[in-house]
């Protein structure tokens, strides 16, 4: 695992990119601002987040802090291209901005490079710290990982970035990736939650054996542990959650509340009881949505709860 | 039942091992799995588990021919080419799924790559180690590797490391209290275990006195529950062979508890290398 201090929390900026919704320059700055003001001095972003804006504005953002004290990752695999004929807003993507450029798929050794060369102009950095291969299984894993992977392990070799893995939602890749022994980090998103605990059982175990350290990613898997009482409607992986689960969700929330936890505090130390994990990234779309996670982080959680919650069957373990 | 968790045999008449030449006297013949059987049953020592005394797969397939043959071999500490990620996952496809291969050692005291342990490729084969529960014997890692093990330790938490001989204590030379120094932040890690083997040393004494400075260090720094017992037979031969040296080490075992007993001569063995409870023949 490389020295980088990333955690315990980091800012997800897929909100900057508009994520669901619009942000003004000025909103997205004073997320930032409240991020950084928490403490936060881990910053994740990809050229996917609204088209290059997340980018640029994390990028405008963190020029005006020392290079020094902060870490900041970003994403290969899909390439921005100028799209004249694009109209419209890219809403397919769930991000607010105009459809005016495209992402073309390349997870070619060249790919990688160009990504991320795009991704520093955007940014307005020399370098980057963590440079993560994007969603490989939705073009192609096979290839994400003998080509992509290993020409980003050799910009680390290079000194170009200091740390390297793979950002994904589907666990079978990231085992895959970890079975590499090529990654530093793996970002696993919404497979390691009060809710979902499929890596930890079929990729936390290979991270220990490959020296893999883990950020862990959508640690509300897209809202529904967001709130103390998970509502109708709540988005679970960017879907609206089917009743099972919103049923699952509603009975770890009584039980944090029986232990006069929050159930967003709880979300989010879950996985910082993993000793590989090495870091919890969220996002946050207001500067108080920001302050509230960073307090969570702090909210003492009875080790009771996790008891409980693992004798309710709730969690595996 | 009592593990000896590190022996040796070999056959000059297979192709040879590198290091071995007539300087060695005494240690320069075939040690074969039957002369070692007579050894363990006159020490009153019931299983052993043979580690490797080359960098070849040969030897290795020598020592799993024995296990075949021999019910006093719990297990074998085999080789791959570590430093080659896919010969090494080919090998542990291949020899390595026999049912007595429990671990993996190179020589890395040998090797002339200081680095050996950080090298990429290498790292890449101890995660397919880790993967599949084999732990890493270390030999001889005093002066060379001892000091990188804790980074290693802690990069690959799933690894088990099996700290060979202490680490090799340098005892009556004053750089004994910096490898005491380096055992002991070593030890700090959860994931590594030691063995109590190997402590011969020429021109020093090996008497119970000799060896209690740095077995109460071991004790200290492991506990009972990370430590195992190696005859490290034949290389004691020019000291005298296998009985001498465990009748030293076991006046040492004898004065602790006999669950701290039970764990050095053989428990903590069993537990680290996987080694089955009984062998049906």
């Amino acid at each position: 695992m490389p020295d980088l201090r990333l955690g315990p929390l980091g800012y997800g900026a897929a909100n900057l990119g508009n994520l669901h919704r619009a942000l003004s320059d000025e909103d997205a700055w004073a997320v930032m601002d409240a991020a950084w003001e928490s403490g936060l001095r881990y910053f994740d972003t990809a050229p996917h987040y609204g088209l290059g804006l997340s980018e640029r504005r994390l990028g405008a953002f963190l020029a005006t802090k020392r290079r020094s004290e902060f870490v900041v990752s970003t994403k290969v695999g899909r390439l921005l291209r100028p799209d004249p004929g694009g109209t419209g807003l890219d809403l397919a993507n769930d991000f607010v901005v105009p459809a005016d450029t495209t992402r073309v798929w390349d997870l070619t050794a060249d790919g990688v490079r160009r990504s991320l060369d795009d991704s520093l102009t955007r940014l307005g950095l020399d370098r980057v710290d963590v440079v993560y291969v994007h969603d490989p299984e939705r073009h192609d894993l096979e290839q994400g990982l003998a080509e992509a992977l290993p020409a980003a392990a050799a910009l680390r070799d290079e000194g170009v970035v200091s740390a390297v893995g793979v950002g994904s939602m589907d666990t079978a890749a990231l085992a895959a990736a970890a079975r590499t022994g090529l990654p530093d980090l793996l970002m696993v998103a919404g497979r390691l939650t009060l809710l979902d605990q499929s890596a930890a059982t079929e990729v936390l175990p290979l991270c220990r054996s490959h020296g893999v350290g883990v950020v862990a990613a959508a640690v509300f898997n897209s809202g529904l542990l967001a709130t103390d009482e998970p509502a109708d409607g709540a988005l679970f992986d960017y879907e609206p959650a089917p009743p099972a689960l919103l049923d699952r969700a509603r009975r770890i929330a009584a039980l944090c509340r029986d232990h006069g936890v929050p159930l967003p505090a709880a979300a989010l130390q879950y996985p910082l009881r993993e000793t590989t994990v090495a870091a919890v990234v969220v996002g946050g779309a207001t500067p108080d949505q920001v302050r509230d996670n960073g307090r969570r982080l702090g909210d003492p959680v009875p080790a009771a709860l996790w008891d409980d919650l693992r004798d309710e069957g709730l969690v595996a373990a | 039942m009592i593990v000896d968790s590190h022996l040796h045999v070999w056959d000059l008449g297979s192709g040879g091992y590198r290091w071995l030449g007539p300087q060695h006297g005494p240690l320069h013949r075939t040690f074969t799995a039957d002369e070692a059987a007579r050894e363990l049953t006159t020490a009153g020592v019931d299983r052993a588990v043979l580690v490797q005394a080359d960098d070849t797969e040969a030897d290795t397939r020598a020592m799993l021919a024995a296990a075949d043959a021999h019910t006093f071999v719990a297990g074998v500490v085999g080789w791959v080419r570590l430093d080659d990620p896919a010969t090494a996952e080919r090998q542990l496809d291949d020899y390595g799924t026999h049912p007595r291969f429990c671990g993996v050692r190179h020589l890395v005291h040998d090797d002339p790559r200081d680095d050996f342990l950080k090298l990429p490729g290498v790292r890449r084969s101890l995660g397919l180690l880790a993967e599949r529960g084999l732990p890493l014997d270390v030999p001889d890692a005093w002066p060379r590797h001892l000091h990188r093990l804790p980074a290693l330790a802690d990069a690959v938490p799933g690894l088990t490391l099996v700290l060979d001989h202490l680490g090799k204590p340098p005892r009556g030379t004053d750089e004994l209290d910096a490898w005491a120094a380096a055992v002991r932040d070593l030890a700090a890690r959860p994931n590594v275990v030691a063995k109590v083997s190997g402590l011969q040393r020429s021109g020093q004494p090996f008497s119970v006195e000799a060896l209690r400075p740095v077995w109460e260090l071991a004790l200290e720094a492991f506990g009972p529950d990370r430590l195992m017992y190696g005859g490290d037979w034949p290389m004691t031969v020019h000291d005298g062979g296998y009985a001498p040296h465990w009748r030293v080490v076991r006046r040492l075992v004898d004065e602790l508890g006999t669950d701290e007993q039970a764990a050095i001569l053989g428990g903590t063995a069993t537990r680290s290398y996987g080694l089955p409870k009984r062998i049906d023949v």
